[in-house]
């Protein structure tokens, strides 16, 4: 039984926005529009979805990077969400995050000691050679030589340096890890290293990871369960073998027949879709995808459609299964 | 297959760095045909784009080519003068790179830029002009092309930016498309598109298509041959479906191994271990070696040759030069 | 299984080799001796700075020494730069004065910068209201020409050269704070800024620990074009009788004392206006250089 380690409810996060002549017309930017879903203990839930979904919005919402228009983040019977001040910051530690840029998330001028013991100075751990300790033990953890701690990080390579976000990320034992594209700055060879990394990470260390990828194969990869955006919403929910599988969503379906596949024996018929992604300043009225649906109905341009439970696990909001 | 179109042989360049010389494209050669739509694979820094603006001539200062020489359709591109070059340029060989926006003058408009293109190389009207630039609009599928034209970069999208690219790039027909990772840069779906695009543009016009990119997958859909550079080198050149059914030189397999394939539940990604070195730090002998699991005594002190296989393809690697040489 | 795994990664990451290492120092050294006309005006502010602090002791004559029998004498043997309407010796009293404008222009900017950079900072960091009173106030002083405001300032305090340290570190605030701001404003938008807040870290230690760093190569290059100006300003307070009083060796109360024999005497005016020139000059020079060494767009 699936044990829950976050439940998030209703999330929601509006910009303010001016448009019209002289920017009279105020508007609010939907980046993220009542998104709900469960992070369980242990596993890896994948955030999936084009530039502008509102993916990265969501995990600095988790972060607190971001403050949250409406909704509940629940954490250990506490709605993070609500929390301010000191409870926030001490709260902090269960949640940490990996970024996409190796190079800037970084401080160029400290040395990779002082990089990932500043988590435990923040958070209290006044013993000097206790520090010393876990963030040797945590380089080698990572697979970074702690004989290099003494080193400036610019002195890394890309790699090397989000191994070193990685532990900067790990060293207060957190529960949730939120990884941001955390692999798509690097080169292929080093992206199968960290996602390895990240995977042995998981087992040893029982974390749990939001991850955050606009590459499908690597999400298939890595997930035990995908969350598909598009424009603020969560399209489709499912448990990775039952997404790539039958996925329902003729957002889903033109999104997993678009990825190239490394093997040109494989012939598939491709649904390319027409047009660009609208902007999330203006989204289209009802089911926000229905101007780019091959199978768009009338019902579609004005209502939009409720989240169902098709399958067991498998959740869907789109017209057709209505 | 068609005529040798492009023949790129020995080619080295080399940027100078106060006293160092990086030859980030080191004895290179390789050929593409008429019609024909190759890939040129690597990680970065293994000198691909270095290999495509070689063959445009259009190197940033501190970058040199040293050695070897460029023919196209049978010219020495690098005995032309700047001027005779300007010529080929967009109009025989023509290039689209990952960033749209850079490319595209943000001051004029979509219309201005492409007419211009078409002036410089033809003798036609404005009006000719353009005429031709909204047809070639159509035909990479921009709607409301009439309208587009009087708009600027900066109000359109990623996808169609590329999409304009590719029209300016395409205006004058010509022979060869070098293509620098031109999705990377767009989405998933948006990519679709435009590989739609340029697979389409290659099927009605006959232009060959360099294709560089790190996107194995884009390979496979895209490409007939592919060459695999690493750190300046070719390491394997074959046609596309032995490359991905029996990939020779351990990079190669690595690489392919890496790679997350969809519908395919491994457990864990092949990996390559070790970073790519930089180019003033290469290893002596083979410039895998160091990241190699394959790697033999000769192999650090040697570097191989690029020979040809049974197969037909070209493989830089001791391992297979041994078994012949027995 | 765990500890073979990590063995595993150990060897991925451990493969190629760290370059050489180089101190920030010597890599900031190497950068500055290539550009010459700074290195050149660093040895001349050096020297400056030696001679300040020397200077009054290795002087032929004391500043003070009045000699009626030689007054506004000509260079000469004896007197080697002249002498002033009093017979005292210039060269002397030039030498004198630099450890008084170094150290009026010093602490001028110091008390200037400090107080604008603490307000950059908090203006940059925590924007909204902060931010536009402090920019609002900076607005007003900006709306001054700089030596207006400092005569006023030293008008309302009285003259005197402490009093003319004060007006100026008060019209350096506003543009210490504007240049501050504007670093801070990038400085909090950078990823690792964010990272770092991401981690938990208080607002004091994001400011002083990871903003402020970013901040001081644009300050450091401020400072020392800013020294010039000051002591510029300091020497024309001077000359207008508001800063040092006589017999003070400051060069501003200098020209203004050698004023009414510029016909006569031109030397009198000439040394100590070209002390000051030289200093402004050396320092404007230095800052110059030093920007384009601390530009981290520049490579070595």
């Amino acid at each position: 039984m699936p044990e829950p380690l976050v439940q998030v409810k209703n999330l929601k996060k509006y910009y303010p926005a001016q448009s019209g002549i002289l920017g009279l017309k105020k508007v609010a930017v939907k980046a993220v529009d009542g998104i709900s879903f469960t992070l369980n203990r242990g596993e890896t839930f994948g955030l999936v979805g084009e530039s502008g979904c509102g993916k990265s919005t969501t995990g600095r919402m988790l972060m607190h990077l971001t403050e949250p228009t409406d909704g509940q983040i629940i954490f250990e019977g506490k709605d993070l969400a609500s929390l301010k001040g000191e409870e926030l910051r001490s709260e902090r530690r269960h949640f940490q995050m990996i970024f996409q840029d190796p190079y800037a998330s970084l401080s160029p001028r400290m040395s990779v000691r002082a990089i990932i013991e500043e988590p435990l100075i923040i958070h209290g751990v006044k013993d000097k050679s206790e520090r010393r300790e876990r963030v040797d033990r945590m380089m080698e953890l990572v697979g970074l030589n702690s004989d290099q701690a003494d080193r400036y990080s610019y002195e890394f390579s890309g790699g090397q340096r989000q191994r070193i976000g990685i532990a900067r990320a790990l060293v207060l034992n957190p529960d949730l890890i939120i990884a941001d594209e955390p692999v798509s700055a690097l080169d292929v060879s080093i992206q199968s290293q960290i996602v390895n990394l990240l995977q042995d990470l998981q087992d040893q260390l029982g974390l749990t990871y939001l991850f955050i990828a606009h590459d499908l194969s690597v999400i298939e990869h890595i997930s035990n369960r995908i969350a598909v955006m598009y424009l603020g919403r969560i399209m489709e929910l499912a448990g990775k073998k039952s997404l790539y599988a039958e996925p329902l969503h003729p957002y889903t379906q033109a999104l997993i027949s678009a990825i190239p596949i490394p093997d040109p024996q494989i012939k598939r018929e491709k649904i390319v879709l027409k047009g660009d992604i609208p902007s999330p300043a203006n989204p289209p009225a009802g089911c926000p995808f229905h101007t780019r649906c091959p199978k768009a109905m009338d019902i579609c341009r004005t209502v939009r459609p409720e989240t169902i439970e098709k399958q067991p696990g498998h959740f869907v909001a789109c017209h057709l299964y209505n | 297959m068609g005529q040798p179109l492009l023949e790129v042989s020995h080619l080295q360049t080399t940027f100078f760095d106060g006293k160092q010389a990086l030859n980030a494209v080191d004895d290179v050669s390789f050929t593409i045909h008429e019609g024909e739509t190759v890939g040129l694979v690597g990680e970065s820094g293994c000198g691909k784009s270095v290999t495509s603006l070689s063959i445009m001539r259009l190197l940033s200062s501190g970058g040199k080519i040293m050695n070897g020489s460029i023919h196209f359709n049978g010219q020495n591109l690098l005995a032309l003068s700047e001027k005779e070059m300007r010529n080929i340029r967009g109009n025989e060989i023509a290039m689209v790179f990952q960033e749209p926006m850079t490319s595209l003058n943000p001051v004029y408009k979509i219309g201005k830029q492409i007419d211009e293109a078409i002036i410089y190389h033809n003798k036609v009207t404005k009006k000719e002009a353009r005429q031709r630039t909204i047809e070639t609009l159509k035909n990479v599928g921009i709607p409301r092309a009439e309208e587009i034209v009087r708009e600027y970069p900066f109000q359109l999208s990623g996808g169609m930016r590329q999409r304009v690219m590719i029209a300016m790039a395409m205006v004058c027909k010509p022979k060869l498309l070098i293509a620098d990772e031109p999705t990377t840069a767009l989405d998933v779906t948006i990519q679709a598109q435009i590989l739609d695009l340029m697979r389409e543009l290659n099927k009605k016009n006959g232009t060959a298509i360099l294709l560089i990119t790190h996107d194995l997958g884009v390979v496979a859909e895209m490409c007939e041959r592919v060459i695999v550079m690493y750190c300046g080198k070719v390491v394997e050149e074959t046609d596309v479906q032995s490359l991905f059914a029996h990939p020779h030189h351990p990079y190669t397999q690595g690489l392919l191994a890496s790679t997350p394939k969809l519908g395919e539940h491994a457990e864990r990604l092949g990996s390559i271990k070790g970073n790519v070195p930089s180019l003033n730090h290469l290893p002596k002998g083979c410039r895998f070696a160091p990241r190699c699991p394959k790697a033999m005594a000769i192999c650090r002190e040697q570097v191989p040759a690029l020979e040809a296989l049974d197969d037909g393809g070209l493989c830089r690697c001791f391992l297979y030069q041994a078994k012949k040489a027995r | 299984m765990a500890t073979e795994k990590q063995i595993e990664t150990m060897e991925w990451a451990g493969t190629s080799p760290l370059p050489a290492r180089k101190s920030p120092f010597s890599r900031f050294m190497k950068k500055l001796i290539r550009q010459r006309l700074a290195f050149v005006s660093g040895i001349g502010i050096i020297g400056l700075i030696i001679i300040a602090i020397i200077g009054p002791s290795i002087i032929p004559y004391k500043i003070t020494t009045v000699d009626y029998q030689y007054v506004l004498q000509g260079p000469s043997a004896r007197h080697w730069l002249g002498t002033d309407p009093y017979g005292r010796d210039l060269f002397s009293r030039i030498i004198a004065g630099t450890r008084i404008s170094l150290s009026v222009g010093f602490f001028s900017v110091l008390a200037g910068a400090a107080a604008g950079t603490f307000l950059g900072l908090l203006a940059g960091f925590y924007g909204k209201w902060v931010d536009s009173i402090i920019m609002r106030i900076c607005d007003i002083l900006f709306a001054f020409p700089g030596m207006i405001l400092a005569i006023g300032i030293v008008a309302i305090l009285g003259p005197g050269i402490m009093n003319v340290v004060i007006a100026v570190s008060i019209f350096n605030i506003p543009s210490f704070a504007r240049i501050v701001r504007s670093s801070t404003l990038s400085a909090r938008a950078a990823l690792f800024v964010e990272a770092e807040r991401s981690i938990g870290a208080k607002n004091r230690r994001l400011i002083w620990r990871h903003i402020f760093p970013e901040t001081i190569s644009t300050i450091i290059v401020y400072f020392t074009m800013r020294i010039g100006t000051a002591i510029l300003a300091a020497a024309s307070l001077s000359f207008l009788g508001l800063g040092a009083q006589p017999p003070s060796p400051e060069w501003g109360a200098m020209l203004s004392s050698g004023r009414d024999y510029l016909d006569t005497s031109p030397f009198v005016t000439l040394f100590p206006g070209l002390a000051i020139f030289f200093t402004v000059l050396v320092f404007n020079l230095f800052g110059d250089g030093l920007r384009d060494v601390l530009d981290p767009k520049i490579k070595d």
